[in-house]
């Protein structure tokens, strides 16, 4: 340590040295490669594949087909006929189908009933009654859309007859029995995939809480167990405080240009997730991002007397912060002082704004604002660090002249 | 000394009470941490369904048709018209800024068409990057056209002297009833704070068992841990872990609590088993902890590993995304969580009220778990006497 009083090195000179140092501590602890590195890699891969069937297909429902007719064989035929659902067993009655059901052979259950065929011939309205599974949110929507669709087509097809029966040609008889119809065309994610819908933002939060917590393992830089980090006698700290922050956020934002060329750029192209947005524009949003992500893991890592503090606070969070930053529960369900509250997390403003630009194509005016907050944030985070930091130095400082006093 | 020398366990249980007393850090795993995790995710999905999300409604027609279409659409409670804009370039200039969720056009000369009985189309132009609150919009739009749409027809046919029976019959042929299972508000959240609310408390007994045990390598207190506990290793773990098992166990009866009693979740099944199922769990994540810690004797390597396995626990439970849809691969991958088997031992006897046999079966998956926990008791012992594996992190 003696040797670093030789010479006087300047401020840049500093930040170099900072940077240079806090690399090697990121790449000497397992703890931390695994969280800052590994866990990139790790994560966006495991569930992407988790999620890589996208939607569900050939769901198989149990249709118990009391009336056996030409019309019920004719429903069946074309649930059957859809992606989404498989018709792949004909319980004899519900008791059955429940059974089969609890043993987890069949997702869902339709019932046409006794008579369905001979009341739509005599002009009564028959019906067709599903039963979906509610406590999976996809296998529900899945078979309630699918048969819908199903009994529109069927419906249609019944009442197109009738009207041509009336004396209507086909293509009057289709405006006759549907006045208005409803195109809805579904933008951005037409296939209302699911590894699409919650991906992208699911890789900002990753890189979001393996930032806070990794900062935070390598630890405060006061933290009991480790040497002062500063190398200029205790009187002139004051000057190296600055070029310390700035050494260390560029080691970290080193490491998180790996990270985004992994998980932003590359899990995006093995898993073609949606891609509208140019990438400089994309960069220019992470940028601020990753400042305010940092800044405010640092700031945080001051807290933490032991390194793995960090994991134990921080760890829970994550789901919750994922949550709030409303991918996959929107914020108006949420209550006003916590979505507030959930502005402290950079991704809460990050993550909108990144789908809107990567999912929708917008342009950069549209998440100008955006861009705003997440500088002031990182301002913000960055000047509570220096002035915790300034203030440290002035405690050690003055300890140090009471000492020489006495 | 006159006290007489109570058992081993007890030695090891009062030694532990002193640690957690002396670092900030227990409290906070054992205390504030799940308080907080467990009332902000309670909070966070409290008001349950997704309710009035924002559309903009281009009318250009403006006739008595498309007035009642736009009044419809805001009745509906899905759904709420926040704006009317002049054309379809400011509304989608909205849909992009994000003010709106979808854009209903109702085009110009829409009842003309109607009255003329040409085809009439509302196009609806849905953001799909949720998919949730894409389907619920879907679903409400082609709903609530559907419905004014049926009850044109209706009232043709009525004029054509048919009876309302008749005239029903007509418009729609084949009515489908929709009945949803096990789910009786349509409500999601249940599903997803039951399994978030869990996994938190499972995710802080392992952190906090992981945190303990090997703080003892860490600090190189083994050997001081052996001697309370007379040498024995499965003393000393069982001393260690009871305070810890107590106050979780706290944590599990305050989720169900909030979940059953004041969330209004359904019990279809039995409680005691859920209840049983919640404490296996525990047991074997508190265990795994042990397990994890002999076998790295790092204690930050092995807190990022429990991290990162107990994260991935929820998208390999089938919840978000169900196993149906997922590769062989991950649905292989998704055994390998204590948390997939209680998550089905959840749905089975919360909402199905499915058989107890499978409960068991269930129960037994989780055990298995703690079978492979056991064999690092001795590995434990060895490391808490070796000097060697000490201090590492």
């Amino acid at each position: 340590m003696m040797t670093e009083k030789e010479h006087n090195p300047g401020s840049l000179e500093l930040i170099a040295i900072h940077f240079k140092q806090e690399l090697k501590e990121v790449l000497a602890d397992k703890g931390a490669m695994l969280i800052l590195i590994g866990a990139m890699i790790i994560y966006p891969l495991v569930y992407s594949i988790g999620y890589s069937g996208e939607v569900l297909t050939e769901l198989p429902v149990g249709l118990v087909d009391l009336d056996q007719s030409s019309f019920s064989r004719q429903y069946s035929r074309m649930l059957d006929a859809t992606s989404e659902l498989d018709v792949s067993c004909n319980p004899s009655s519900l008791d059955e189908a429940e059974n089969l059901f609890m043993k987890d052979e069949i997702k869902g259950v339709l019932l046409i009933p006794k008579g369905f065929g001979k009341d739509i011939l005599e002009g009564k309205q028959a019906h067709v009654s599903v039963y979906a599974d509610g406590s999976y949110f996809l296998k529900y929507k899945t078979e309630i859309l699918a048969s819908n669709m199903v009994n529109s087509y069927f419906n249609a097809g019944v009442a197109v007859q009738r009207y041509m029966i009336e004396g209507k040609s086909f293509d009057q008889a289709v405006v006759a029995s549907s006045p208005i119809s409803t195109h809805t065309h579904i933008l951005y994610n037409p296939s209302a995939s699911y590894g699409s819908f919650v991906m992208p933002g699911l890789i900002l939060i990753i890189i979001q809480q393996t930032l806070l917590i990794g900062i935070g393992i390598l630890g405060g830089s006061f933290s009991a167990s480790k040497k002062t980090p500063f190398l200029l006698p205790e009187n002139r700290r004051r000057r190296e405080v600055l070029p310390y922050l700035l050494g260390k956020t560029g080691a970290y934002l080193l490491v998180s240009l790996f990270n985004v060329a992994l998980a932003v750029i590359l899990v995006h192209h093995w898993f073609n997730y949606p891609d509208k947005g140019s990438i400089l524009h994309v960069m220019m949003l992470l940028f601020p991002f990753l400042l305010a992500v940092i800044f405010l893991g640092i700031a945080l890592s001051t807290l933490f007397k032991h390194r793995e503090s960090a994991i134990v606070f921080m760890v829970f969070l994550s789901p919750i912060a994922l949550f709030l930053s409303g991918i996959s529960w929107p914020v108006s369900a949420m209550p006003e002082w916590l979505v507030v509250l959930s502005k402290i997390f950079p991704g809460t403003t990050a993550i909108p704004a990144y789908l809107r630009l990567r999912t929708m194509g917008v342009g950069m005016s549209d998440i100008r604002h955006d861009m705003i907050a997440l500088y002031i944030q990182a301002a913000v985070y960055a000047v509570f660090t220096l002035v915790y930091f300034y203030l440290h130095v002035y405690a050690d400082n003055s300890k140090l002249k009471e000492e020489s006093h006495t | 000394m006159s006290i007489p020398k109570r058992h081993p366990v007890f030695m090891v249980m009062g030694r532990e009470a002193e640690r957690i007393k002396h670092n900030p850090a227990y409290r906070f795993l054992l205390f504030l941490g799940p308080l907080i995790g467990i009332f902000l995710l309670y909070f966070i999905f409290r008001q349950g369904v997704t309710r009035d999300l924002p559309i903009a409604v281009v009318d250009q027609d403006n006739s008595s048709l498309s007035i009642k279409l736009r009044n419809a659409l805001e009745a509906s409670p899905d759904l709420a018209v926040v704006a009317s804009p002049a054309d379809i370039f400011q509304a989608r200039e909205m849909l992009e800024s994000a003010q709106v969720d979808a854009i209903v056009l109702l085009p110009s000369g829409l009842e003309n068409k109607v009255y003329r009985e040409v085809e009439a189309v509302v196009p609806a132009y849905i953001n799909g990057t949720n998919v949730l609150t894409g389907g619920i919009i879907q679903r409400a739009v082609l709903k609530t056209v559907g419905t004014i749409s049926a009850g044109i027809q209706l009232k043709k046919q009525l004029l054509n002297e048919k009876n309302e029976a008749q005239a029903m019959a007509r418009v729609m042929p084949v009515e489908l009833r929709q009945h949803i299972l096990f789910n009786p508000y349509g409500n999601y959240n249940y599903f997803l704070n039951s399994a978030m609310m869990n996994i938190m408390l499972y995710l802080f007994a392992f952190l906090a068992s992981i945190y303990t045990f090997g703080n003892e390598l860490k600090r190189g207190t083994g050997r001081e841990l052996l001697e309370a506990s007379n040498s024995s290793v499965r003393l000393a773990i069982v001393g260690k872990m009871f305070p810890y098992t107590v106050i979780f166990t706290g944590f599990a009866m305050l989720i169900n609590l909030l979940l059953y009693e004041f969330g209004g979740m359904p019990i279809n099944g039995s409680f005691f088993l859920i209840l049983f199922g919640q404490l296996i769990t525990m047991l074997t994540y508190q265990l795994l902890g042990v397990w994890l810690v002999a076998l790295t004797y790092n204690l930050r390597l092995s807190l990022s590993i429990a991290s990162a396995y107990s994260m991935m626990a929820v998208t390999f439970s089938g919840l978000t995304f169900p196993f149906e849809g997922m590769p062989l691969v991950a649905r292989i991958f998704a055994a390998f969580f204590p948390f997939t088997w209680w998550e089905k031992l959840f749905i089975s006897q919360s909402l199905y009220g499915g058989p107890r046999s499978d409960a068991l079966i269930y129960i037994c998956c989780i055990l298995i778990f703690q079978l492979l926990a056991f064999t690092g008791f001795k590995l434990y012992k060895r490391r808490l006497g070796d000097e060697k594996y000490w201090g590492k992190a």
